[in-house]
């Protein structure tokens, strides 16, 4: 299964997800990128039986920040267990 | 001012305004928390942890975790130059730099003092400070970059490997990643062997990876390695154009290279991602166009062209090649290139 996000996605990456009929998050990107019929993508809750089931996932980005917003705040929670 | 857990409570709160817009990683964090997923992530994005995790492989390397209110007063010349200062957690995306000298030092710390500057209005004071960097001594030798994923099995299958060139000792740039015969058959079974170990000490399966190294006779050393994903904005198809490995479908159906067949006919031919970024000085609202059909009359065999719009990108484009080893000059003018001759101001 595949999360898709900025900045940019490829022909062969689109086409491979597109032909294989492989498990495609519906978020913003996604349906802004326009090629992906928007009947076969899936949402949160699909996803993530999908991902129990098969347990792999791709992605294409990842925004570093957004990330480590959210260790910074697993770390404080760390902190503050302690 | 706010006790940390009210101060985690505002982050957090902050925080999900921001996250539930557009991002991967934080979907994961959400949906994913009972997995093992970010808990496999968190181990590669916060370079201190991954660095203490992989200790037993790298009993010798130098490395230590410092707060951003403790690097102004740091003792550099307790640390052996050059050396490496970077955001250890990556809260804040600031740069790395190399420190050769105490200058270099003071000079970094101001810069990154700058930059948590600009950035302070977007974060709570409490959490800027817990920001975390680390110092890690230089790693010296060839640079190679390859995409791998681990298996449920927890074993790792190598997809491409790719070294990095530079034009000169002194160049830093991403101009150009290659891959050829010679490099897939020197580096694969060193490569596995390093990945067995780390997967070992990690116990990590079902992830795909980007992983950087740098190769200095026996040694293997990675710079870094990034999770969920193969190279960088689609770069990772380059293993499609050159040995017909489709690395998404490979990770998906979980497939395993057949090297020995797929190298058969690969004999003296090298593949390159050649990175066509802007030079830093000019401002892209300046650009008027960029001439890629005088670029490509520099290749012999282009394979793939990918054009991005510099105003929206800080590159003008990707270009695959495929370059006879007798005509490897191409790639050498390439590399050397500043692409000032293909600018229109």
């Amino acid at each position: 299964m595949f999360i898709i996000d900025k900045p940019y996605v490829s022909d062969l990456f689109r086409d491979t997800i597109i032909k294989n009929s492989y498990k495609l998050l519906k978020n913003e990107f996604a349906i802004n990128a326009g090629h992906f019929n928007g009947n076969l993508m899936c949402d949160t809750q699909q996803m993530v039986k999908e991902f129990e089931a098969k347990e792999l996932l791709y992605l294409n980005s990842e925004n570093s920040i957004m990330f480590l917003i959210c260790s910074e705040i697993r770390l404080l929670r760390i902190a503050t267990s302690c | 001012m706010c006790d940390t857990q009210q101060m985690v409570k505002e982050f957090e709160a902050k925080e999900l305004l921001y996250l539930n817009s557009e991002n991967s990683i934080e979907w994961i964090a959400t949906n994913l928390a009972n997995t093992s997923l970010p808990q496999y992530i968190n181990v590669f994005k916060n370079k201190a942890l991954f660095r203490d995790m992989i200790r037993k492989m790298y009993p010798d390397f130098y490395y230590q975790q410092l707060d951003l209110s403790e690097l102004r007063d740091f003792d550099i010349n307790s640390v052996k130059k050059p050396f490496i200062v970077k955001p250890a957690v990556g809260f804040l995306s600031l740069g790395v730099y190399t420190i050769y000298s105490n200058d270099d030092w003071a000079n970094a710390v101001i810069a990154i003092e700058k930059e948590m500057v600009e950035v302070k209005n977007m974060f709570p004071k409490e959490v800027l400070n817990t920001s975390k960097f680390i110092i890690e001594e230089y790693i010296e030798g060839t640079e190679y970059a390859f995409d791998a994923y681990y298996d449920s099995e927890g074993n790792p299958v190598i997809v491409n490997i790719l070294k990095h060139l530079f034009a000169s000792a002194e160049d830093v740039s991403d101009r150009l990643y290659i891959t050829s015969k010679s490099i897939i058959n020197e580096f694969k079974d060193k490569f596995q062997a390093f990945l067995e170990e780390m997967g070992q000490i990690l116990q990590i399966r079902n992830i795909p990876i980007h992983v950087e190294v740098r190769v200095n006779g026996d040694s293997i050393v990675p710079i870094e390695v990034n999770p969920m994903r193969f190279a960088g904005l689609c770069t990772t198809d380059i293993a499609y154009y050159a040995y017909g490995i489709n690395p998404y479908e490979y990770f998906i159906e979980r497939k395993k290279p057949d090297w020995e067949n797929i190298l058969k006919d690969k004999e003296g031919k090298t593949y390159s991602i050649v990175i066509l970024d802007k030079p830093k000085d000019i401002d892209a609202n300046s650009i008027k166009e960029f001439d890629f059909e005088s670029v490509l009359k520099g290749f012999e065999k282009p394979l793939e062209v990918r054009q991005m719009d510099i105003k929206r990108y800080p590159v003008f484009g990707f270009v695959f090649a495929e370059t006879r080893d007798e005509n490897f000059a191409e790639l050498e003018s390439i590399l050397a290139n500043d692409l000032r001759e293909f600018i229109k101001i």
